[in-house]
This record gives structure tokens, C-alpha cells and sequence, in this order.
């Protein structure tokens, strides 16, 4: 656990980015006092068939990402930062492999591609990016990029929408908030209400967040602690169920 | 496409078939890059449109769909329609009213006898840049 105060901890984050030497002993420190969550997250992911080193690896590479990006001017606490990195990186480790069988190597390259130069330049620009910023970024032309888009949302990452074998949905505290007040107007209507109950409670959320609370794309990913792009996908993907299911 | 001369616009005509919906997200998606949208707008534009030409294929009728695009400075505005003696008209969801009013600024839906049409627009939000609209590096 960790051995620092909040204020300590900001401190040593203030200090590490001051010096020129960023990949220095302070640096090692900081990841050093964070291993156990990182050792935390990747046992939520055990039972789906990786090897829990390899998890092990994934959520280390999502701590130092943490240690490296982390703001100490920002609100939020570190360990909820570096959880929601590493919770992150980890379900993209997933979603790469879900996809290497299903999504074209060439376009799901690109999509990799994309993906990350969204979350970098969002960072960086504390927005989204345009579609020509993107294409600027990752050094390819815009139809590329909105081919690239789309096909997040035609391939499917099943994988992580469901939980591992034998486990309850841990996400209750996303599922479980002020939820159902915006959909108890609709929910007279007995087909809409149907399909809607037979979303699962994450998809559920984020309908709800986007449609009835109109929070953005981004703002739902920062709540949920997923990048915008796995909520795009996430939100039509759901939105195209829906529809199937109302004409079926 | 951002110069002064009159608007530029963009039609589109297709079968009623669901099938073509993919090709109005795409177009829609398209013009929306080219003026500079930001990637979750562009997002939204295609939701929108993805739910406003479903209205219009869905059901038996034969009667074309019509797609017009008007770009502008200022953002995009799409209107839909099909015309017919084979067209009736559709109930508009809660959720499908949700999903229009969240994804677009604007948006009309109408819908009768012999008709069924929509209004879209999505307006292209200011980004603050802080070296001048310059772009990335």
C-alpha cells in the first residue's frame, strides 16, 4: 500500500516534473510505491484464458504511463488516475487481441494507430481532435482515418462486455448511481422499455449518460475511465442493437 | 469548400433499402471531416444520421430516398425525404427523439401519408487554439 500522503505524493510528482531527467530515480520510486494496484487490476482480469505475468507486464506498462502522464495540478487523486490508465491499458491489450482474428491486419493497424493519436492529441489539446489533426498525426490522409474509425465500430471486442466466467459485473458503482430517473419517462412504453432492459448494465449507462444526461463521448470515457473511441464504439454498437431488436 | 461563393450542396439519391444507410453515414462522416469537425462530432453526425435515414427506409414502401448535404461555414445541415403513394408515416420513439436531440443541434422529423422527411444540423463547434487556428506541429 502506499506509503505517501496525497500532498506528499503531489509534491514528488511536482518535483519529477521539474527535472530534466524525467526517467530518473524518482521516477522509479514513484512506480515502485504503485505496484500493488497494478498487481490489483491485473487479478481482475484473471480467469480469461492469459497468463497472469502477461497481464503482470500490461498493467506495469499502464502504471508508468500513468507516472508519465499524471498532472499534479489536476483534481483527480493519482490512484484514480493510474487506475483508470492501467484498467485501460489492459482491456486494450484484450481488444488488440480479440481483434488480431477478426479485423483485416492492415485496417486494424491503422485503427490501433488512430486510437492512440486520438487519446495523445486529446491529452494533449484538452479536446478531441479533428479528423485532419488525427490524419496530420498519424501521417495518413482523412479518408483513411474515417475508414479507420469506422471499423473500430464494425469489429467487435466482445471479450471485455462481458464479465470472466463465474464473476459477478464488478461495475456496479457506474450502474448503480442516480441511474434510473431519466428513463423511468420512457419506460411506459413497454417495447422501448424491454430492449432497453436487456442491455447490460454498462451499455445500459452509457446510453442513458449520452442520450438522456447528454454528457459527451469524452466525458463519459473520463466517468468511465475508457477511452473516447471504446465509448463510440460501445454507444452504436448498442444504438444498432437496439434498432435490430425493435424491427425484429 | 470554406470560401465565400455560394453554398456548396450535396445530393444524394438511393434505393430505400437499409443497405444504404452505411453510404449516408459515410457521405455524411465525409463532409463533416472536410469542414473541420472534431472526431466525437463526427460521431454524433453519423448516430444522427444513422437514425434519421432509418426512419425514412424502414417499412414496405418503394419510393426513393433523397439525401441533401449543405455544408457551410458554420457547420452542416442534412435534410432527408421520400415521397410516394406507398408511403406512410412512422412513430418516432422516446429513444430515437433522445438520440436525434443529443447527437444534433437541431433536428425536425415529420412524417404523413404519402411523406416522411427530416432536418438535421450539426454546427461546427469553435476550437480554441492557442497558437491560431494553425494546425497540428
Amino acid at each position: 500500500m502506499p506509503t505517501l500522503s496525497e500532498e506528499e505524493l503531489r509534491e514528488r510528482f511536482r518535483q519529477l516534473r521539474a527535472q530534466d531527467d524525467s526517467h530518473g530515480p524518482l521516477r522509479d520510486e514513484l512506480i515502485t510505491e504503485f505496484t500493488g494496484l497494478a498487481a490489483y487490476f491485473a487479478r481482475r482480469y484473471d480467469r480469461r484464458g492469459v497468463p497472469r505475468e502477461d497481464l503482470h507486464q500490461v498493467a506495469m506498462l499502464g502504471l508508468v504511463n500513468a507516472v508519465d502522464r499524471f498532472d499534479p495540478e489536476m483534481e483527480t487523486r493519482f490512484v484514480s488516475f493510474a487506475g483508470r490508465t492501467i484498467d485501460g491499458e489492459i482491456k486494450r491489450f484484450f481488444r488488440d487481441r480479440t481483434w488480431s482474428v477478426r479485423m483485416p491486419r492492415r485496417l486494424q493497424e491503422l485503427h490501433l494507430r488512430v486510437r492512440r493519436a486520438s487519446e495523445e492529441l486529446s491529452h494533449e489539446l484538452g479536446r478531441p481532435p479533428t479528423v485532419k489533426e488525427l490524419a496530420t498525426h498519424v501521417g495518413v490522409d482523412t479518408d483513411e482515418v474515417l475508414a479507420a474509425l469506422d471499423a473500430g465500430n464494425a469489429y467487435r471486442a466482445d471479450s471485455l462486455d462481458r464479465p470472466a466466467p463465474g464473476e459477478e459485473e464488478r461495475r456496479t458503482e457506474l450502474a448503480a448511481t442516480d441511474a434510473d430517473a431519466p428513463f423511468a419517462a420512457i419506460e411506459h412504453k413497454s417495447l422501448v422499455a424491454d430492449l432497453l432492459s436487456s442491455l447490460p448494465d454498462r451499455e445500459r449507462r452509457i446510453l442513458e449518460l449520452r442520450f438522456f444526461h447528454e454528457m459527451s463521448q469524452t466525458e463519459i470515457a473520463t466517468e468511465m475511465g475508457i477511452s473516447q473511441m471504446h465509448v463510440s464504439r460501445l454507444l452504436r454498437r448498442t444504438v444498432e442493437q437496439l434498432r435490430e431488436r425493435a424491427h425484429d | 469548400m470554406s470560401s465565400e461563393r455560394s453554398p456548396d450542396v450535396i445530393e444524394l439519391t438511393f434505393p430505400a433499402s437499409s443497405s444504404y444507410v452505411r453510404l449516408s453515414r459515410l457521405a455524411a462522416a465525409a463532409l463533416a471531416a472536410e469542414l473541420d469537425f472534431d472526431v466525437e462530432a463526427v460521431d454524433d453526425l453519423r448516430i444522427a444520421v444513422d437514425e434519421a435515414v432509418t426512419l425514412l427506409v424502414t417499412g414496405r414502401h418503394d419510393a426513393p430516398i433523397t439525401l441533401r448535404f449543405l455544408p457551410s461555414r458554420t457547420g452542416i445541415e442534412i435534410e432527408g425525404r421520400c415521397e410516394g403513394s406507398d408511403v406512410d408515416g412512422f412513430e418516432v420513439t422516446d429513444l430515437v427523439e433522445a438520440i436525434l436531440s443529443a447527437t444534433a443541434d437541431e433536428h425536425t422529423v415529420r412524417s404523413g401519408p404519402g411523406e416522411r422527411r427530416f432536418r438535421l444540423v450539426k454546427r461546427l463547434q469553435p476550437v480554441a487554439d492557442p497558437d491560431g487556428g494553425a494546425d497540428l506541429e
